[in-house]
C-alpha cells in the first residue's frame, strides 16, 4: 500500500510540468512582471487597480505586479535586471536611471515611441526628460517634480511684504522677515540630503547661459558657481544663512524643512509638488501657495525636471506588449489618478484639464511656473557617475562654509576641483 | 566508520547554508573591495587591486582619519555608558519586588525597536529649533539659546551617543540581569560572614562570577556599534562636516547614495579588519586577567 502511494506521489510530481505546459498552451496569455520601485501600500493599491484595468481592456495580457521594499527597491530591481530575470516593465528613478542604461539593461524605446502617434499628449518636460539620458529614449517619465518657491501667504501678509519676482527682492523680503525678531525667521534651508538639488536652483538664476545639458557649466565651459554672477550667487546664500535662517538650519532635511513652514518660523521654501501633501493637513489653503522661483541677473529662472518614469527590460520577452503597458499608465486618467495620489505633476497634458487637483489651486502655479516665458529647463549631470559622489562632497562643502570654516571662495575651488572643468 | 559517514552527511545541509548565506557573501564581499563595482557601470568590472582602498584613505572630501576618530569616540563613550547604566539598571532589578516583570517590560521595550526609528524619534527630540530638549533646558533657566544639538559639529557626537546609549542600556541590563540571578545566594552570605561590605561584595564576588557574560557581552555590544549606522544615519547622516560619520555610516552613503560597491566593500574590510584584530587582542587580554585570579 505504502509502495503505491509512494508510486503515485513520484508519477504526480512528475506529471505536475507536463500539465502545466498543456495548459500554457491553451491559455496563449502574454504574461508581464512589472516591478514598481516606489512602493508604499497604499500606492501599490493604485497600481494595482490600474493593472486590472488594463489587463480587462487586453485580455490576453497579464501583469504580475512585484513590489519590493521601498529601501531596496532600486537594488533589487537593478540586480533582477542584471540577473536576466522576467522583468518587463519596470519604474526607474531619475537618480539611478543612468545605472540601469549604461549597464545596457533598459530597452531602446526609439522605434516605439516613433509609431506613437498620441506622444504629443505628454508636457514638453516630459519629453525632455525621456530622452535626457544616453543616446536614446529608454524610458518614459511618469511624473515630473520641478522646484517652485512655497510661500506662507498669512506671514507675508501680515509684515506686508509682497511676493518676491527676482532674487533681489527675494533676499530683500527674507531680510524684512528676519528682522522681526521673536523667533521669526524667513527660509527653510535645505542642509542635508542632497541639498544641491535646492541650491542649484537658487544660485543658476544668477549666470547668463547655462548649458542645458548639464547645469554645472555654463555655454562656454566654465563652472557656473566660479563666474561672477555664481560667486555672488553664493555670498548671498551664505548671509542669507547667516541672517535669516535658524543656525540649525545646517542639519535640515525634507521634515524640517517642513516644520518650519508649517510653524511658520520660516514662511518661504523651496520644493517640490509633493511638499503640498505634507503641508496640507497641517494648513488651511489660504495660508499657502507656490509662485515661480524668482528670476535673477540672468532674468531667467533655471528648472531641472526631477522625474520617476516607466522602462522597458532590454531582454523582455513581449515588448510591444510591455510598451503597451507603459502607454497605459501614463495616459490621461491613469497619469491623473497615479499623481493625484503621489502629488507629482502629471506627464499628462490631458491629466492637468482632466483633474480638480491640477486644474485649480496650488499645483496650477506649478503648471503655470513650467510654462512661463522665462523658465528654462536643464539637466543635471545624471549620467555622469561623479554626480552622486559630487551631492555628499558638496552638502560637507557648503556646511563647512556656512559653519564659518571655509570662505566663499575656498568653497567653489573644492566644488570646481571636484569636477576639474 | 560507517557512523563517521552519517555524521558528515547529516551536517551536509547545516554547512550549506552556512556557505552559501554566510561565507558566500562574505567572500564575494571582499572580492568586490578589490573591483571596480559600480552601479553606474556593471559592463565594466574588472580588479582594481588596492585602488578603492587608495581612494578611502586619500579622500580629500571625507578624511578618514577623523571617520576612524569618529568610530573610536562613538564606540568607547556608547560602550561605557550602556555598560555602566546597564550594569545599574541590572543591579537595581535583581532584588525581586511587586510588579518587577511590568517593570523589566517596559524599561527592556526600547531594545525592541528599530534603530532607525530611534534615530527620527530623538533627531525631533534633539532638534535646534522646534525641539522638546532644549524647550525643557530653556523652561527650567538651564541655557538662554538653543543649543544647536545637530548642526553645531562639537555638539552633534554627543546628541548621537546619548541616542545610542539610550537604545543600549536594556541590552546590558537584560543580560547582566539574567547572569546576576545565577549568582548562588551562598556566595553573599559567606562573604558577609567574613565581614565584607556590600561594595567589597560587588568587587568580589558578583563582578568575578558574572565575568563571562561580562567579557562576552562587552565583546559583542563592541562589535554591533561598530556596525550600528542606523541612528547616526536618521539623525545627522554623518554631518555637519562628517562630524558624527562613522565607518559604518560612511558605507551606507558609499553603497547607497554614491551606488560605489567597490569602495563599500573596501570600507566593509576595513572594519572586519578591525574587528578581528580587537577580538584577538581582547579575548588575550581577559585571558590573561584570568590567569592572573
Amino acid at each position: 500500500m505504502k509502495k503505491i502511494a509512494i508510486i503515485a506521489l513520484v508519477a504526480m510530481v512528475l506529471a505536475t510540468p507536463l500539465f502545466a505546459q498543456a495548459a500554457a498552451e491553451k491559455n496563449e496569455k502574454v504574461h508581464l512582471t512589472f516591478v514598481e520601485v516606489m512602493t508604499s501600500p497604499e500606492r501599490t493599491l493604485v497600481l494595482q487597480e490600474a493593472i486590472k484595468n488594463f489587463e480587462a481592456a487586453n485580455p490576453n495580457v497579464e501583469v504580475e505586479l512585484v513590489s519590493p521594499p521601498y529601501e531596496q527597491a532600486e537594488t533589487k530591481l537593478a540586480s533582477m535586471l542584471a540577473a536576466g530575470q522576467d522583468v518587463d516593465v519596470c519604474e526607474i528613478r531619475d537618480n539611478s536611471v543612468a545605472t540601469l542604461i549604461n549597464g545596457n539593461l533598459l530597452l531602446n524605446l526609439d522605434d516605439y515611441v516613433a509609431q506613437w502617434n498620441t506622444k504629443d499628449q505628454l508636457v514638453d518636460a516630459a519629453l525632455l526628460a525621456g530622452a535626457s539620458i544616453g543616446d536614446a529614449t529608454y524610458f518614459l517619465p511618469q511624473y515630473l517634480y520641478v522646484k517652485a518657491l512655497m510661500v506662507r501667504t498669512d506671514i507675508l501678509e501680515k509684515y506686508g511684504i509682497e511676493y518676491p519676482k527676482t532674487t533681489d527682492e527675494f533676499y530683500a523680503a527674507c531680510a524684512k522677515l528676519a528682522s522681526q525678531g521673536n523667533g521669526q525667521y524667513a527660509f527653510a534651508l535645505r542642509g542635508k540630503g542632497s541639498p544641491c538639488k535646492t541650491t542649484d536652483i537658487m544660485m543658476l538664476p544668477e549666470v547668463a547661459d547655462i548649458n542645458e545639458d548639464n547645469l554645472y557649466l555654463t555655454k562656454d565651459g566654465q563652472f557656473y558657481l566660479a563666474t561672477e554672477g555664481g560667486r555672488k550667487a553664493m555670498q548671498d546664500y551664505l548671509d542669507l544663512f547667516k541672517n535669516c535662517c535658524p543656525s540649525d538650519a545646517v542639519n535640515w532635511g525634507y521634515a524640517e524643512q517642513i516644520n518650519g513652514f508649517i510653524s511658520g518660523t520660516t514662511p518661504f521654501l523651496i520644493q517640490d509638488p509633493d511638499a503640498v501633501g505634507s503641508v496640507k493637513d497641517a494648513l488651511d489653503e489660504s495660508q499657502y501657495t507656490a509662485i515661480p522661483i524668482p528670476v535673477g541677473a540672468s532674468g531667467k529662472r533655471y528648472l531641472d525636471y526631477g522625474f520617476a518614469g516607466l522602462a522597458v527590460a532590454a531582454n523582455s520577452k513581449h515588448p510591444q506588449e510591455a510598451f503597451e503597458l507603459v502607454k497605459y499608465l501614463i495616459s490621461a486618467e491613469v497619469n491623473a489618478r497615479i499623481c493625484e495620489f503621489y502629488g507629482a505633476l502629471p506627464v499628462n497634458k490631458d491629466a492637468y484639464s482632466m483633474s480638480d487637483m491640477f486644474s485649480m489651486g496650488i499645483y496650477k502655479e506649478w503648471a503655470d511656473e513650467m510654462a512661463d516665458e522665462n523658465t528654462i529647463f536643464v539637466k543635471f549631470p545624471l549620467e555622469d557617475p561623479r554626480f552622486t559622489e559630487y551631492q555628499t562632497v558638496h552638502m560637507t562643502a557648503v556646511q563647512n562654509m556656512l559653519l564659518g570654516n571655509a570662505t566663499v571662495d575656498e568653497t567653489i575651488k573644492i566644488l570646481k576641483d571636484f569636477w576639474g572643468y | 566508520m560507517k557512523k563517521n559517514k552519517w555524521y558528515i552527511i547529516m551536517m551536509i545541509p547545516a554547512l550549506l547554508f552556512i556557505g552559501i548565506f554566510i561565507y558566500y557573501p562574505l567572500v564575494k564581499g571582499v572580492q568586490m573591495a578589490f573591483q571596480n563595482y559600480n552601479l553606474f557601470n556593471l559592463n565594466d568590472i574588472h580588479y582594481i587591486g588596492l585602488e578603492n582602498f587608495k581612494k578611502i584613505v586619500t579622500s580629500t572630501s571625507v578624511s578618514f582619519w577623523q571617520i576612524l576618530r569618529n568610530t573610536f569616540v562613538w564606540v568607547f563613550f556608547s560602550l561605557i555608558f550602556q555598560f555602566l547604566l546597564g550594569f545599574l539598571l541590572a543591579m537595581m532589578l535583581r532584588k525581586p519586588f511587586r510588579g518587577r516583570s511590568i517593570y523589566c517590560g517596559f524599561v527592556f521595550y526600547t531594545w525592541a525597536l528599530c534603530g532607525f526609528a530611534i534615530g527620527l524619534i530623538w533627531s525631533w527630540l534633539f532638534n535646534g529649533q522646534f525641539g522638546v530638549i532644549n524647550d525643557l533646558l530653556m523652561k527650567v533657566g538651564l541655557i538662554k539659546n538653543n543649543i544647536g544639538w545637530l548642526s553645531e559639529p562639537g555638539v552633534a557626537m554627543v546628541s548621537v551617543i546619548i541616542t545610542n546609549v539610550w537604545y543600549g542600556v536594556p541590552y546590558f541590563g537584560i543580560m547582566l540581569l539574567a547572569a546576576l540571578q545565577s549568582v548562588p545566594n551562598e556566595l553573599y552570605e559567606a562573604a558577609t560572614i567574613d565581614g565584607c561590605t556590600g561594595i567589597q561584595q560587588l568587587f568580589y564576588v558578583t563582578i568575578p562570577y558574572i565575568k563571562p557574560t561580562i567579557i562576552s557581552t562587552v565583546l559583542l555590544r563592541t562589535m554591533w556599534i561598530v556596525n550600528f549606522p542606523d541612528i547616526i544615519y536618521a539623525m545627522t547622516q554623518g554631518g555637519p562636516i562628517n562630524s558624527t560619520n562613522i565607518l559604518a555610516s560612511h558605507m551606507v552613503t558609499k553603497v547607497f547614495t554614491e551606488y560605489d560597491y567597490g569602495q563599500g566593500s573596501a570600507i566593509g574590510v576595513i572594519i572586519m579588519v578591525i574587528l578581528l584584530l580587537y577580538s584577538i587582542i581582547y579575548l588575550k587580554v581577559m585571558k590573561s586577567t584570568e590567569d592572573d585570579i
